[in-house]
């Protein structure tokens, strides 16, 4: 049996061996890469400056465990990026994983990183089931919507909530998503027919459905993936607003080593079909 | 016939029609018809959890009662949804006793509360069972790209090409590899970073944007035949 032969006849179990160590290695001994800002994450930033320091902002948490280590670096950024400006939050989730992601968020950046009052500074309104009709609810009204937040408390008790009826009086709405219902839908129901600006970040693969609307102006911006997540990083700490890079940079090396074995993988594959095809051809 | 043809039917069409019409004419009383409506879905939606909860007891309970291949497994899946149910069902489920903060009465707040047993439930077990299945996927990926992602032909070769542009291009180990090209003028374009930004921007937006607009029109026309009455599937009609 010839070299190309046994290589397209690999064990599979070689190919997961391969890639588990290319994740792993990286991540266990971590090498800095130069991470290049992307236009669209410039586009999210600037997006973000151009709303006043001290403005309200609604964020939309719609991923869960899976996607966690895409999607988590970047709602981190973004929640440390506003909590530095003084903005006010309020979170709600399309997803019901996304009530336990904005609740780490929120206790680890507003609560235990910059101190900020629940129901002064940020609010979690939580999950809520019914996909887009929730935001359409909310465009009308988030008391009808959400009658009480996570905490079991009306919305009206909140000073946070004052003078705030629906989405509307919302700055800005940025949504954090890894599917349906999510980026679209928030564009569609909400962002458009308000005419309010929106930014998001996603996962890689979500990113193609997104990019019509933002190249369209109506989403600002896209942070698409772990990469995104690394650039908005890297953007913050350029600015001055973050002291040190955050997981979306620790996590590029290993997606960077990972990707270049993958392409490693095809071109083999494709050197093994062709010189298979080949040597059939000529017998 | 009454209830199961004639009273859906009306519902559809009056719910249906006065949303559509709450659209265009937001005034009051059809404006506040359109926002009750709106709010009428929200509690359906939440009743889903019933016939999704009964589903799935169904279908495991069976596996189990009839000894079924694996059905230890759906053992485990039933007695998870009853411990889940009950800590969720619970409001005063919390390691160490109740918080000063809570009290027995507040439904649902229990449920994000770092003390409660639905939470340790969630971070602890269903959190790390979601993200080991997902990151399954790296390597069932790896091993397909090895062994079916090959240029067969011109469409095939494309969509390969463009594949490993984006990966690279979307990763700095990648965009190394052409760091070496300036970073304006002709040649830039030629740059991965480059390459992809603008397989994203237009022949992915073009296709995405055929592809939105499809639905849109299909979205438009099945909820006119709804509205209209033609299409009756949703009645169990062929």
């Amino acid at each position: 049996m010839s070299f190309m032969e046994k290589v397209s006849n690999l064990d599979r179990r070689w190919i997961f061996m391969i890639i588990a160590l290319a994740v792993a290695i990286p991540l266990v001994f971590p090498f800095s890469m130069h991470v290049k800002v992307s236009e669209h994450v410039q586009t999210v930033f600037e997006a973000l400056e151009e709303i006043p320091e001290g403005a309200t902002v609604l964020c939309s948490f719609e991923y869960g465990p899976s996607t966690m280590p895409e999607v988590h670096p970047m709602s981190r950024a973004v929640l440390n990026y506003l909590m530095q400006r003084n903005d006010k939050v309020i979170v709600m989730a399309l997803w019901p994983d996304g009530l336990f992601m904005s609740r780490d968020i929120l206790d680890e950046v507003c609560e235990r990183k910059y101190g900020r009052e629940y129901g002064v500074d940020y609010i979690n309104l939580g999950y809520k089931a019914g996909n887009e009709v929730v935001i359409k609810s909310v465009v009308e009204s988030f008391y009808t919507t959400y009658p009480v937040d996570t905490r079991g408390r009306a919305l009206s008790s909140y000073p946070i909530m004052h003078g705030i009826e629906n989405l509307a009086n919302i700055d800005f709405i940025f949504s954090f998503s890894a599917g349906y219902p999510g980026t679209t839908e928030w564009v569609q129901y909400a962002a458009d027919t308000l005419n309010k600006p929106m930014s998001t970040g996603c996962t890689a693969v979500q990113v193609t459905e997104v990019v019509p609307f933002v190249q369209s102006g109506q989403c600002m911006g896209i942070l698409g993936g772990l990469s995104g997540a690394a650039e908005f990083e890297k953007l913050l700490m350029d600015k001055g607003y973050m002291k040190e890079l955050g997981a979306g940079n620790r996590g590029m090396a290993a997606q960077s080593v990972a990707h270049l074995v993958m392409v490693l993988f095809i071109i083999i594959g494709n050197v093994s079909y062709y010189l298979d095809r080949r040597r059939q051809r000529k017998y | 016939m009454l209830l199961k043809y004639w009273i859906p039917l009306f519902i559809l069409i009056f719910v249906g029609s006065l949303t559509l019409i709450s659209w265009f004419v937001p005034h009051d009383p059809i404006g506040n018809l359109g926002r009750d409506f709106t709010q009428f879905f929200d509690i359906i939606a939440s009743f889903a959890i019933i016939l999704g909860g009964a589903n799935l007891l169904k279908l495991q309970g069976l596996k189990v009662v009839g000894r079924k291949r694996n059905w230890p497994y759906s053992l485990v899946t039933i007695l998870g949804f009853f411990i889940t149910a009950y800590v969720g069902v619970n409001f005063a489920s919390y390691f160490g006793g109740l918080p000063p903060e809570m009290n027995s009465f507040m439904a649902g707040a229990h449920i994000s509360h770092p003390n409660s047993h639905f939470f340790w439930i969630w971070w602890y077990i269903f959190t790390p069972l979601s993200a080991t299945m997902y990151a399954l996927l790296a390597f069932y990926v790896a091993s397909a790209s090895f062994r079916a992602f090959r240029a067969r032909n011109v469409e095939a070769t494309v969509l390969l090409v463009a594949g490993i542009i984006l990966m690279l291009g979307r990763v700095p180990l990648g965009q190394m590899l052409t760091s070496w090209l300036p970073e304006s003028g002709l040649l830039s374009i030629f740059r991965l970073e480059k390459l992809s930004d603008w397989i994203y921007t237009f022949p992915n937006a073009a296709g995405q944007r055929a592809i939105l607009i499809g639905i849109a029109l299909g979205v438009v026309s099945t909820s006119l035949r709804l509205i209209l009455g033609i299409e009756k599937s949703f009645l169990g009609e062929e």
